[in-house]
């Protein structure tokens, strides 16, 4: 058994890596940005066009990150006739 | 084009079914506050409203009492479908109220990317379409408030409940970050020089298709060309079910979409007895697992079988799936996708094509004119035409290179 344990190497545990960690200093700003559709800002499934489009561009040294995109949109429920109480859906 | 995804809300309803539930969770606050539709996993015995009867018999004040009835085991799984209230799915309060909600693209550029794009050589263009049909993703009213009641299940009722909507102040929100301008000057030059920057992108595709074998053997071809075909995730869909169970109207009627509804037709046969299972065969209680209605499933590739032995039942169809995420300890990933949810509405055949998991371009080329072929049918015998699958989705996942350069971008599938 112990030649065999004999054949692994050792590795320094990171409890005892008192190095400094790597860093990314080149990275010198992160913003958080919006973009608004081209076109209109109302869309509806009855009415008027149906494609919300973006053009998401920027200047030089922007970098995207591709992981934060979310759109959000203002969802409105439009009163139709009477009836409706204060638990409406 | 890098990306075209239709039926994209089935699309995100699949992916958000492997997802933690966990992680759905925070989804689901992020998205709108509001607990998901399908958010059941822990509320098999729910439904104890159903069994509160108001009444005044016996009644020796003005405010009356409150009788319970006895006609169901509370603990008993499954005897009582969760019922959505007005508190559960609550909607929009108030006459034209507003809600802010937020949808995460469900695209192999964007969700989980590892990668920073840049913008000026590479702006990005985004396109949603919104459905034709108002009354897609929302729960619409049925109930006449008098004999059709909170008591029976009809909870969302003409005269609680509006079907019209719009959205407007739509915005893209993002983060961007700034090198510094010896990096930034370095990618530009490299850019600039003629050579490239290149992403790993996931590509989808969903080839959809209808059929009326009438319950017996359906045999779907399936025409897609890709260098690395990594897996398929395979969905069934038939007209949700409709009418009422024990007195009480379907959950199925108001949630039951053609986007969220993955068909399987064990939904049709009850987990356990209901009153009179001897003399009324739909109140037979079939269990979890419904053998006599199992399916059999197998994929086909020019001359290779996935699995080589076609898959039976409804265990291995989900040890099949969990092969193909990757999930196999449970302690460290895991799907939204309950016991009961599997049975019913959220069955997902996966099929992985890859030959190594979690390594890139492991997958199968299709590019040299491969068939691809899905057969499905009934384990035993066939299925009640009244409940035979009348369209597969098959959700094709794929790997592509998408390499940037000065003057525009490739995609290399």
């Amino acid at each position: 058994m112990d030649n065999v344990v004999a054949e692994s190497s050792d590795v320094m545990i990171n409890q005892l890596n008192f190095g400094l960690p790597e860093t990314s200093q080149y990275i010198t700003d992160r913003r958080q940005v919006n973009y608004f559709p081209s076109g209109s800002n109302v869309y509806a499934s009855n009415a008027g066009n149906k494609n919300i489009r973006f053009y998401i561009s920027g200047d030089a040294n922007s970098y995207l990150d591709l992981s934060s995109v979310r759109l959000f949109v203002l969802l409105y429920k439009i009163q139709m006739g009477h009836g409706q109480n204060s638990y409406d859906h | 084009m890098i990306q075209d995804i239709i039926e994209y809300n089935r699309h995100c309803e699949l992916y958000k079914s492997f997802k933690s539930k966990a992680v759905n969770e925070m989804d689901d606050i992020e998205s709108c506050a509001n607990p998901s539709w399908d958010d059941d996993y822990h509320k098999y015995a729910n439904g104890l409203d159903n069994f509160l009867q108001a009444t005044t018999d016996g009644a020796t004040n003005a405010g009356g009492v409150a009788n319970v009835t006895t006609g169901g085991d509370h603990n008993e799984w499954g005897r009582v479908d969760f019922r959505h209230t007005r508190h559960s799915l609550s909607g929009i309060p108030g006459a034209n109220g507003k809600v802010r909600v937020a949808h995460t693209p469900c695209c192999g550029l964007l969700q989980g990317s590892k990668y920073y794009l840049p913008l000026k050589f590479a702006p990005l263009e985004l396109e949603f379409t919104i459905v034709s049909d108002g009354n897609e993703p929302i729960v619409v009213p049925y109930g006449n408030g008098t004999t059709q009641t909170d008591s029976n299940g009809y909870y969302f009722q003409d005269g609680n409940t509006s079907t019209s909507w719009e959205i407007n102040n739509v915005i893209i929100r993002a983060e961007v970050i700034t090198l510094d301008n010896t990096v930034d000057n370095n990618i530009t030059k490299h850019l600039l020089e003629g050579h490239s920057l290149k992403l790993i992108v996931p590509q989808y595709h969903t080839i959809t298709q209808t059929f009326n074998t009438g319950g017996g053997e359906i045999n779907m071809n399936i025409v897609k060309s890709a260098s690395k075909l990594t897996n398929a995730f395979i969905t069934l869909y038939r007209t949700p079910r409709q009418g009422e169970i024990y007195a009480n109207y379907l959950v199925d009627n108001y949630v039951h979409k053609r986007w969220n509804y993955f068909y399987n037709p064990m939904i049709n046969g009850q987990i356990n007895d209901g009153g009179d299972p001897e003399n009324i065969p739909a109140q037979a209680g079939k269990g979890f697992q419904d053998y006599s209605r199992n399916l059999s499933w197998q994929m086909q590739i020019a001359n290779k079988k996935y699995p080589e032995f076609e898959c039976q039942s409804l265990s291995e169809a989900f040890y099949f799936l969990r092969r193909t995420l990757h999930y196999m300890n449970a302690d460290q990933n895991s799907l939204n996708i309950s016991y009961r949810q599997y049975r019913e509405n959220k069955f997902v055949i996966g099929v992985s094509f890859e030959k190594m998991a979690d390594v890139n371009f492991t997958g199968t080329n299709t590019k040299m004119g491969s068939l691809i072929t899905f057969k499905i049918k009934a384990t035993e015998g066939t299925l009640a035409e009244t409940e035979q699958i009348t369209e597969i989705f098959t959700h094709l996942v794929s790997e592509s290179v998408l390499e940037l350069t000065e003057s525009g971008a490739i995609v290399y599938d």
